[in-house]
């Protein structure tokens, strides 16, 4: 994408960096009750209860390992089925070729297969991985994200966005440090 | 969390009165027993199996509630704690003392009941034969009367432990907990292995199972789990159930913890059919020819529907687990699903017919007000969530 001339660059937010996963929980609740919808949280590990806090409601991945799961247990029943009664049966203990206690071992691991299957790469597509770049990268420290803090965006397309305003907001939460994820020309 | 606005309780509302039906549970418990005795010793064979049926559901609440209660103070985890009291409250001394006085017509009449018991049978068969030296009636006595008494014994430890850090707030206690409750866990599954075979495994001469320990042990804890679970959501908004104490976190899981149970219940039950099934040997493969006919293969069926696939699919969604009112409903369809299937488990060892008969009624109900009565006294006598732990206060984490 080009931007005009004079267009200024839109920053990608305002990000605060806490020590510890309750700062972090306290902090998203504040910013909750202040008005920011746009909210997201980066933390080394996932946090109970965090994602109803910021109201991440996405199911779609959710979904896609449900549907993954039921096709999962159709083809593994479907494979049984033909290859066990049609296409070449045996003769096992003298039970019948078609015999449900058999077949659900197979069914089972086939829906946790292909539902977990599914999950990722619904996951990775979903979220656009593999990404080299992005804007919250440019904060400072923010690659201990994964390592032992945690960090709460506010983003730009929020309604209530000001920059100057959200800064003040986490400084007065007590933040580590506050940046602005700073988009690259 | 802020879209189920309305059923959240933050208020502090009417404390929650438990105790107002044991009165009610003692008068039901002394008509239907004693009805339903009156028969057994006029020697009425359907209602020793009747009676040795609603025995067993609720001996296996009690059970469940004793080893949830054993479970939490050996991992010590939150999640339990709002519902802490009502499992100390069901699986208490005094339950476990008044199951073993209750026994007594059991083991009295176990000669219309167990194969060991009956001589002709015993001197037909070398199986019974050989375990004779077991299955004497004072040993069958005395290993039930052990086993009750010492899940007496260490409920009662545990109880007074808490009852006394919530005056002392000693921490030293809850240590000792741990430290005395994680033993007991072992004993626990493997008496309740023991006892299990004793008073149901041993109605079939010849069948056994390896899965069974484990089946009792799931289904104790599936009933207990699912009877907190309805008494704390019901009871939504009145004290201790409230948002502050009982948030949705906590009730979140709960729901998984029913959850996993449940899935738990279809993995050992099916393991024990495709076992027996596989190997296809006509001792132990009777158990399911037995529950293949007269009606059982209805009653496996419902349990396969009833018991996993509503529950389980019901539970995979957030919003049944977010939802005060609808995981009370699914807690009662879970709790009322263990009936039918210890009916299947347990009735179907004796009874080739599988049509219901009054009395299984009189003493399913029956038991219930006993245990209700005993219930309601124990949990009167402590407060209702424990006050020791300051992680009861703490605030929807």
């Amino acid at each position: 994408m080009s931007h005009g001339v004079m267009e200024p660059v839109k920053n990608y937010g305002v990000v605060a960096e806490f020590e510890t996963s309750d700062a972090l929980i306290a902090a998203a609740k504040k910013a909750k009750e202040a008005g920011y919808a746009r909210l997201d949280a980066y933390t080394p590990f996932p946090i109970h209860g965090l994602s109803d806090i910021i109201e991440f409601r996405d199911y779609r991945v959710r979904w896609a390992m449900f549907f993954g799961g039921v096709i999962g247990a159709m083809t593994g029943i479907t494979l049984e089925v033909y290859t066990g009664g049609f296409d070449y049966p045996i003769n096992a203990g003298g039970k019948p070729f078609l015999s449900w206690p058999a077949f659900l071992p197979v069914m089972y691991e086939c829906t946790i297969l292909f539902s977990a299957l599914t999950g990722l790469l619904a996951m990775i597509t979903m979220n656009g991985l593999p990404m080299p770049y992005h804007p919250v990268f440019n904060v400072p420290n923010f690659e201990r994200a994964s390592q032992d803090r945690f960090f709460l965006a506010v983003e730009s397309h929020d309604p209530n966005y000001d920059e100057e305003k959200v800064i003040e907001f986490f400084k007065k939460l007590k933040a580590t440090s506050v940046s602005v994820a700073w988009e690259d020309q | 969390m802020s879209d189920h606005a309305a059923e959240h309780s933050t208020g502090s509302g009417e404390p929650l009165n438990l105790a107002k039906l044991g009165p009610l549970g003692g008068l039901i418990a002394i008509i239907g027993l004693g009805a339903l005795l009156a028969f057994v010793f006029s020697g009425d064979k359907m209602a020793i199996t009747s009676y040795l049926y609603g025995w067993m559901c609720w001996t296996g609440l009690s059970i469940g509630c004793f080893g949830w209660t054993l479970l939490h103070h050996s991992v010590r985890g939150k999640w339990a704690l709002p519902l802490l009291r009502i499992f100390e409250a069901g699986g208490s001394a005094t339950n476990f003392i008044a199951l073993l006085v209750l026994y007594i017509p059991i083991w009295l009449k176990a000669g219309e009941l167990y194969p060991w018991a009956d001589a002709a049978k015993v001197a037909a068969d070398p199986t019974l034969q050989h375990r004779a030296a077991f299955y004497t009636p004072t040993f069958v006595l005395f290993r039930t009367a052990f086993i009750l008494l010492s899940w007496a014994f260490i409920a009662n430890k545990l109880r007074q432990s808490t009852i006394k850090q919530d005056e002392t707030k000693d921490f030293n206690l809850e240590q000792g907990r741990t430290n005395f409750a994680t033993p007991m866990l072992v004993w626990f599954v493997v008496t309740l292995t023991l006892a299990v075979t004793d008073w149901v495994m041993a109605l079939s001469a010849h069948w056994y199972s390896t899965m069974f320990g484990g089946i009792f042990v799931d289904g104790t804890a599936l009933s207990a789990l699912s009877m907190a679970t309805f008494v704390a959501c019901r009871n939504y908004g009145k004290e201790p159930f409230v948002e502050s104490q009982f948030s949705a976190n906590r009730r979140r899981d709960i729901g998984n913890l029913l959850l996993a149970f449940t899935m738990i219940w279809a993995y050992f039950n099916y393991s024990q059919l495709v076992i027996i099934w596989s190997g296809n040997l006509p001792t132990i493969a009777q158990y399911y020819v037995d529950r293949g006919l007269g009606g059982y293969q209805w009653i496996g069926l419902s349990t396969m529907l009833g018991q996993f696939f509503v529950p389980f699919l019901a539970l995979l969604a957030p919003r049944t687990k977010a939802r005060p009112s609808m995981l009370a409903k699914l807690a009662l369809w879970i709790f009322c699903f263990r009936f039918v299937d210890l009916y299947y488990i347990v009735v179907a060892m004796v009874r080739k017919d599988a049509t219901p008969q009054i009395w299984d009624i009189v003493a399913l109900v029956g038991f219930a007000g006993l245990w209700l009565w005993v219930f309601g006294m124990n949990f009167q006598k402590a407060k209702a969530t424990p006050q020791y732990d300051p992680r009861i206060l703490e605030v929807a984490h």
